[in-house]
């Protein structure tokens, strides 16, 4: 038998025994060990006794589900290199970000660049879509100088089913600044040949998204937040990016008493927003849901997502304007710096295709806009729509405007011929417009557009309950300005 | 940890998982985050000796590792990766915040009831008042020899993987698991005499 020295046995090796963590010829030498050497048999029972005792110790658990407040907070953390830093001293990491953002960003470099391309291609060629196929006929822009003249109504037959009325509509197109990158021309002239030639995106392009969901979320904003567009931080915190093109940013730098928000993102993410601002009454002095929209549209879904949006509504919500829709479903919301126009549409699948097949560049925009949206992941988003001050008026993304293809799913009769162009002069009226690419995933999203105003409701009496949605829009603008009933 | 296949499925999961989250899908990265947040929380509660600490540590633990998951090489397994940010954000924020005290005192500032130095007589000694003892002779423990001890004995991480989490060579981990079971053998005396003569 082997000696049975103390000295060259490492009791070490009983602990690593336990823990089957030795060599065989370790283990050949702890098992001979323990064959001898009654106190090596006590000390590793000793140690087998430790190790029960610990794992006899109840499994703690959160009793809480981390995914949302780890999310919120990685999020901020991306964007806040303080907090970046202060989560560990990841100073190295400020570059790196995971998020898709840079994705999204391509998303609208891509949405601002298709933009200014198209505009290009129909300045240059202010004639050339008449021969296009599935064209809407052109008319030569209505141009007044009286901002409060009615726009001539011209309609076909096929248009009054859809438009019951278009009037008072300010006509005049006075010189405009187009935003759009890439512009080669600001002139109003040429503003109104983009807008024809709009008509080069045709229906099997580009579909109009009318008949979805939109809610519109009123909501009154104390100054301050309003400015700081704190709200930008509540969607940052859900997950929401709010993208902006930087040409806009430049043109919005001039407060306003007014910002708008199209959001689309899962319906647990807006209520997560709403649920914040519902909570920040000191920001968020009145919040009212407004879904009459949505219920006026034809083919309502089931689905109310109002319903669930409502249970936010409190505080005063200033004098608000119904957003209405016009014939082209896009969305109008009269301000009194100016009109807000949001329009909609989705990308065809086979945008590609089609892109391929016509070399001009407005196909290469399209593609391109195609495959930069193509990989946008399944999260929300918003864009911000600014009014545009009356002294700044501008047109933008014309081109981009969804044509009203006969094919068009949507519940409307699409306006066609003179009626149509008479939108498009309307079009071309201090309007700014952000097209909201659909992504594949929408039918999990919702699409609420956020109206923030810092408007002081009228002083009058006591505080006045949230204006019932369905008053009559009573704003100076809206009265002398654009009227488009929805049907 | 410890069963093979089990790992080996879940370190696919875990790698869709963070390639989607790459890809820019957040959401994924929150299923990662429900799949270890427990886990993760057990052991640092144990480590840190406060459920609060542990929260925020778990937390801390989850967000650096979302901003730094392209870093994440995958030579290791993602919760490998996750417990040497954890354990490293948690011992480092632990003697920031009280380099001169323990986590006993902490404890007891919280306004908990100290335990009696002497134990109770065995016959006592149920369930909960065992945790309470063991849970004591554990914040007892200097850090370096807690880190090896919840690695193991809670977590069942292999000798190597812990290595991997603290960094260190697998022979001081064997040897820091061994002083570490001596101490708590010697502070647990009445608990491990109880089952070594029943």
């Amino acid at each position: 038998m082997p000696g049975f020295e103390t000295g060259d046995f490492d009791d070490e090796l009983l602990s690593a025994y336990l823990d089957d963590e030795l060599t065989p010829e370790e283990r050949a030498r702890v098992e001979e060990r323990l064959a001898a050497d009654p106190r090596a048999r006590q000390l590793l029972e000793e140690l087998r006794s430790v190790s029960r005792a610990m794992k006899e110790l109840p499994r703690a658990t959160l009793g809480a589900d981390l995914r949302e407040t780890v999310l919120r907070r990685a999020e901020r953390a991306m964007l806040v290199p303080d907090e970046r830093a202060s989560a560990g001293g990841l100073n190295e990491v400020v570059r790196r970000i995971p998020f898709g953002r840079s994705k999204r960003a391509w998303f609208w470099a891509g949405a601002a660049l298709a933009a200014g391309l198209m505009l290009m291609v129909f300045v240059r060629e202010p004639g050339r879509n008449r021969d296009l196929p599935g064209e809407v006929a052109r008319r030569e822009s209505h141009v007044s100088g009286d901002r409060s003249s009615p726009l001539e109504m011209r309609s076909t037959d096929k248009a009054k089913e859809s438009v019951d009325e278009i009037a008072a509509a300010p006509a005049a197109s006075p010189p405009v600044a187009v935003s759009a990158p890439g512009s080669v021309s600001g002139r109003a002239d040429s503003i109104g040949g983009a807008a024809g030639a709009s008509a080069e995106m045709d229906a099997s392009t580009v579909v109009s998204a009318a008949g979805e969901d939109l809610l519109v979320v009123h909501v009154n904003v104390k100054p301050e937040a309003l400015q700081n567009r704190s709200i930008d931080a509540v969607f940052a915190r859900n997950s929401i990016e709010v993208e902006a093109p930087a040409a806009e940013e430049e043109k919005s730098a001039e407060p306003s008493d007014i910002d708008v928000v199209l959001v689309e993102a899962a319906p647990a993410q807006i209520l997560a927003c709403m649920a914040e601002l519902d909570a920040d009454r000191s920001n968020y002095l009145g919040i009212a849901v407004d879904d009459e929209l949505a219920a006026n549209q034809q083919s309502r879904a089931a689905e109310r997502p109002a319903e669930d949006l409502k249970r936010y509504n409190h505080g005063v919500v200033p004098r608000q304007q119904k957003v209405e829709l016009a014939p082209n479903n896009n969305l109008y919301y009269p301000t009194d710096r100016g009109r807000v126009e949001i329009d909609r549409y989705l990308a065809d699948e086979n945008a590609d295709e089609s892109a391929d097949e016509s070399a001009d560049e407005s196909g290469r925009a399209r593609q391109f806009l195609s495959r930069s949206t193509s990989s946008v992941a399944n999260q929300g988003r918003a864009v911000r729509v600014a009014p545009q001050a009356a002294g700044q008026e501008y047109a933008t993304n014309q081109e981009a405007a969804p044509t009203f293809g006969a094919e068009a799913t949507s519940g409307y009769q699409q306006p066609a011929g003179a009626a149509a162009d008479n939108l498009r002069g309307e079009l071309n009226q201090n309007v700014a417009r952000r097209a909201m690419q659909k992504l594949a995933t929408k039918a999990e999203m919702l699409q609420v557009l956020f109206i923030l105003s810092a408007e002081q409701p009228p002083a009058s009496g006591p505080a006045s309950p949230i204006p019932a949605t369905s008053e009559p829009a009573t704003s100076p603008s809206a009265e002398e300005g654009l009227k488009i009933d929805e049907r | 940890m410890s069963d093979h296949a089990s790992r080996d499925d879940s370190a696919v999961a875990d790698a869709q998982l963070i390639g989607r989250t790459l890809a820019g899908e957040p959401a994924a990265f929150g299923e990662l985050v429900l799949r270890y947040q427990d886990r993760l929380y057990n052991s640092l509660l144990r480590l840190l000796g406060s459920a609060e600490d542990a929260r925020d540590a778990v937390q801390d633990a989850f967000v650096q590792a979302f901003v730094k998951l392209d870093t994440f090489r995958g030579s290791s397994a993602f919760y490998t990766w996750l417990y040497r940010i954890a354990f490293n954000t948690a011992m480092s924020h632990a003697r920031r915040q009280r380099p001169t005290r323990s986590l006993d005192e902490e404890r007891t500032d919280r306004g908990r009831e100290p335990v009696d130095m002497q134990p109770p007589p065995e016959a006592r000694l149920d369930m909960s008042e065992r945790a309470t003892l063991v849970q004591r002779a554990l914040a007892e423990l200097c850090a370096e020899h807690r880190e090896v001890i919840v690695l193991r004995e809670l977590d069942g991480c292999k000798y190597e993987q812990i290595a991997e989490i603290l960094e260190l060579p697998v022979g001081t981990v064997r040897s820091r698991l061994f002083r570490a079971r001596l101490e708590l053998r010697d502070r647990l005396a009445p608990i491990v005499e109880i089952n070594l003569t029943g």
